[in-house]
């Protein structure tokens, strides 16, 4: 089964661009755009909800710039 | 659905539906003309010193090393100058990474790539 | 729904809740537009060949987009990216001009060129062949210079055949012979991706082969501890990527080159084995010299001789040689006309080609001296297809008895047809002109009226009395067209189609995109026309291109560039290909004179290379002193005047400064000064000065460089309302006949 989300990244002010550079070499995770400057979009595919939710926590203490992890939508495909 | 990201999840809307999209302070709105220049001269020759960070950006990028000057992406100071350049100028070099980003999603090169350092390459 | 589209549709859901949440800031930028058609192309402009496809809508170009499958890996200069623009120009010809009355006046084809046809013949009958004469292109597509080679050699019988190659590469070309037998780079693109040393000499890459710099600096960056040293007397754009730049008296390489060589020969780093296998030695034109011989000669060239000669640093003179030289590293030297636009050009060459022969670097991946070309198709067109005043197609000579026999067979003309004299050069050509020798003058895609050295003189030349000058243009006025007797409105590059053969000995097929513009014709249809009413239509019986092609296969077979095998059709269908190229189904080569991969060396070569080109099966390192430019500064004429070029504009401007962007990025020619130079002139960036020569003036606006050299102006070539050739010296290499452009001696002050 897999989790997939769709998902914004706060980021600190113009921090954005430079975010997106590590956030683009994460497993599972497809950028989708942003607005240059703080906010960017992606797709996260993950086992499950609850591993989602480690892979931001993890994000969050890992990258002093990214502020924040907001889903927008979550949908389950039974399929691997 | 755990509790947790069901809670993001409003937030995530909240935060979509009430924060306006902020000021940026980065380049202007697509459609603001270019200051009218008198006579042809080089974008350097007044950028140089009147937007030093970004001319010194640029210089430093790999676009200033292979001499991609700014009229390449920004047009001329003319009817065609872009502020925010778009994903068609990009196209004349690396057509195949612009058709690589979602269509649907529109294709926005900036919203990766700082602009005029480029030092960010999402690609590889 | 199947797990697949379950899970896309999953994933768009998401990117779209996000991207929405996202706000307007996300931009959709345009996709491929509807209705755009591609076609494979080739760049108009330099000689580095970048691959592109042209993208047309309602029969007009309106994109470029570089070829990701070519040489260039997708890339473009902001000149190839904004081609576009030149197709729609205001000022393209579209119909046939006549001057009557002292004015150019539009008239039909039919009378432009029963006119051209009556004056051409009337010169013939009163002084024989030789009182016409062609001048042609790099330029020109590979089937029209052909054809024009042929109708002029074979049909009217002179070898009054030259072309805009003389200024630019004719020098490099006279080098890889004397040195190798054959002209032509042995090496490729691909050597820049594994050079551990790159040495450019004479060169301003960064501007004038910007594709090629880019993977230059890619190596620089990728490689392991990559070194790049440049040697030229301005700091330029490309020195932003030395290691070492050696910065000198304008015309006195030639003594840091023997000093690199002399460095290499006393610190052991000559490959011995290689040089009594594979070298020969010779002074002026004889190859009767031994390494002793050469040891001798060099002993007097030590660095720090070099040094008092040149103004360069002894100590970075060795350091070149030493990072050169260094066993076990691989070393390639790009060079372009800073070495060929010389009175002693040929010699410059020889002296690069020197150091790889000694090391033994050469014929390897990333050791080659790589001749950079100026032109699309200087190599493909007039280098190959031998129409310069003494060659015939494909490395025959104009004076060899037997390489006549060959073309005479080939070209279905009776023995003795091809005249056995070589014709005039191009300046000896303008000369000729000058004096009355030379009555009419078909000029075809160039623009010799602003691009000539000492431009006023000739200019006067193209409007004697009595001279007819017909000029086949796309653009009208250019500084020729407005002295013409007659302007042929020509098509214009996506309007044609055909083959350019670039630097790397590679050539590719220019489809075509679009109609010509108005009654514009393509170069291959005028001169068909021309052979047909002078007499000689059944030389010229082609009504395309295409129909050419089979033809240059033909006479190039058994031939050094033997590309039999390349035919139209896998032109098409590949992204160029480089000769030898012998029969169908052979790959092309990378590397010539090398077993393996050079099909014209024999799989039993005893060794890994073969100079074919000579008999005696060697490469020949010459001994060439340093010697003086031809004129040198002085007490009346202070400052060197160099010439050179930028990289918004292409040649002389008729066609980049058609493009807003680059005319906005680089409008005029301005003379370049160090800053102590203005200082002591009084001059400020801005102010207008005259510089003038012993052969004209001009003002320019002056521009303070940190990068300039001090004594030392430059000027850039691409502005037809100021022109650096007013300035420059007519003195020519006296074994290629090349233009000394960069090198003559000036004053400056106040305009």
């Amino acid at each position: 089964m897999t989790t997939v989300a769709g998902v914004i990244f706060l980021t600190a002010p113009h921090a954005g661009p430079r975010v997106a550079v590590r956030l683009a070499h994460e497993a599972g995770l497809t950028l989708a755009g942003g607005d240059g400057e703080s906010r960017i979009a992606a797709v996260w595919e993950a086992p499950d909800g609850v591993t989602l939710e480690t892979l931001a926590q993890r994000l969050l203490a890992g990258d002093p710039e990214l502020l924040g992890v907001y889903p927008t939508f979550v949908g389950e495909d039974q399929e691997p | 659905m755990s509790p947790r990201l069901a809670l993001a999840l409003r937030a995530a809307a909240a935060l979509a539906l009430a924060a306006p999209l902020p000021a940026s302070a980065g380049p202007a709105a697509r459609g603001r003309g270019h200051l009218d220049v008198k006579g042809e001269q080089d974008c350097a020759a007044c950028h140089r010193t009147d937007t030093p960070e970004v001319f010194a950006a640029w210089e430093a990028s790999p676009h200033g090393l292979a001499l991609v000057k700014c009229v390449v992406c920004h047009g001329s100071t003319g009817k065609d100058f872009r502020a925010r350049p778009d994903a068609s100028r990009c196209r004349g070099c690396h057509a195949a990474l612009v058709e690589s980003l979602p269509a649907r999603a529109g294709r926005d090169c900036f919203a990766c790539h700082a602009p005029h350092s480029l030092a960010s390459n999402p690609h590889r | 729904m199947s797990p697949m589209n379950r899970r896309d549709f999953l994933k768009a859901s998401a990117a779209a809740s996000a991207l929405i949440a996202l706000g307007s800031r996300a931009q959709a930028a345009p996709a491929d537009p509807p209705g755009l058609a591609w076609t494979k192309s080739v760049c108009r402009y330099c000689g580095t060949g970048c691959g592109l496809y042209v993208g047309t809508r309602d029969g007009k170009v309106v994109s470029v987009k570089g070829d990701a499958d070519d040489h260039n890996a997708g890339f473009l200069c902001l000149k190839g990216f904004l081609l576009p623009q030149i197709m729609q120009a205001p000022d393209r010809l579209t119909r046939p001009l006549v001057r009557k009355g002292g004015r150019l006046v539009p008239v039909s084809w039919e009378e432009a060129m029963t006119l051209v046809a009556a004056r051409f013949r009337a010169a013939i009958d009163r002084r024989g062949p030789d009182a016409v004469g062609f001048y042609g292109s790099g330029q020109g597509l590979t089937e029209e210079t052909y054809a024009a080679n042929k109708l002029f050699k074979a049909g009217i019988r002179t070898n009054n055949v030259d072309g805009n190659p003389r200024l630019c590469m004719a020098s490099a070309v006279a080098g890889y012979v004397t040195t190798y037998g054959k002209d032509e780079p042995m090496g490729c693109y691909e050597d820049i991706d594994h050079a551990d040393v790159m040495l450019l000499v004479g060169s301003n890459a960064a501007e004038a082969h910007p594709i090629l710099f880019r993977r230059m600096v890619k190596r620089k960056q990728t490689g392991k501890d990559v070194k790049i040293v440049v040697l030229d007397p301005r700091r330029t754009a490309t020195s932003r990527v030395a290691d070492l730049h050696l910065s000198f008296t304008p015309g006195t390489d030639l003594a840091i080159l023997n000093a690199m060589a002399h460095v290499l020969l006393v610190e052991g780093l000559v490959d011995e084995a290689f040089v009594a296998r594979h070298v020969a030695f010779g002074e002026g034109t004889e190859a009767g010299k031994a390494l002793p011989d050469y040891r001798a000669f060099l002993a007097d060239y030590t660095p720090e001789r070099a040094a008092a000669i040149s103004g360069a640093r002894a100590e970075d003179i060795v350091t070149a040689a030493r990072w050169f030289g260094e066993r076990g590293r691989t070393a390639m030297s790009m060079w372009t006309m800073g070495l060929n636009q010389r009175t002693r050009g040929v010699w410059a060459n020889n002296l690069v080609h020197n150091l790889h022969l000694l090391t033994g670097k050469i014929g390897l991946p990333g050791s080659t001296p790589f001749s950079l070309t100026g032109q699309p198709n200087a190599c493909g067109g007039v280098r190959d297809g031998g129409a310069l005043s003494h060659t015939l197609p494909y490395g025959r000579l104009v004076a060899n008895e037997k390489h006549r026999a060959e073309m005479e067979k080939l070209w279905n003309v009776p023995a003795g047809t091809l005249a056995p004299k070589p014709g005039l050069a191009t300046i000896d050509m303008f000369r000729a002109l000058e004096e009355g020798e030379l009555e009419a003058l078909w000029i075809m895609c160039t623009n010799p009226a602003q691009s000539l050295p000492n431009a006023d003189r000739y200019r006067k030349a193209l409007r004697r009395e009595g001279a007819f000058v017909v000029v086949t243009e796309a653009f009208h006025p250019t500084r020729t067209s407005e002295l013409a007797d007659v302007v042929l409105p020509a098509a214009l590059w996506a309007e044609k189609e055909g083959v350019y053969g670039c630097g790397e000995r590679r050539y590719q097929l220019l489809e075509r995109s679009v109609k010509p513009l108005g009654e514009a014709r393509p170069d291959l249809e005028i001169l068909c026309d021309l052979a047909r009413r002078l007499g000689h239509g059944a030389l010229l019986p082609w009504r395309s291109a295409d129909e050419v092609w089979d033809e240059l296969r033909e006479v190039s077979r058994g031939t050094a560039y033997d590309f039999h095998g390349m035919t139209r059709a896998r032109l098409r269908g590949a992204h160029g290909l480089l000769w030898p190229l012998p029969v169908e189904g052979h790959p092309g080569t990378a590397r010539r004179y090398v077993r393996g991969e050079d099909p014209l060396v024999p799989a039993d070569a005893p060794d890994r290379i073969l100079f074919y080109g000579r008999p005696d099966k060697r490469a020949v390192v010459w001994l060439r002193p340093h010697k003086a430019p031809e004129e040198v500064v002085d007490a009346e004429y202070p400052l060197w005047f160099t010439t050179g070029r930028v990289i918004e504009h292409w040649h002389t401007g008729t066609m980049t400064r058609n493009c807003k962007e680059l005319r906005q990025a680089n409008y005029e020619s301005v003379a370049e000064l160090h800053p102590e130079d203005a200082a002591a002139l009084g001059v400020a960036s801005g102010d207008r000065v005259r510089v003038t020569s012993r052969r004209g003036s001009e003002v320019f606006k002056a521009r303070v460089v940190d990068g300039a050299r001090k004594g030392l102006v430059f000027v850039h070539m691409h502005d037809p309302e100021h022109m650096c050739n007013r300035l420059t010296i007519d003195a020519v290499d006296p074994v290629s006949r090349q233009p000394e452009f960069k090198i003559c001696a000036v004053k400056v002050g106040k305009a």
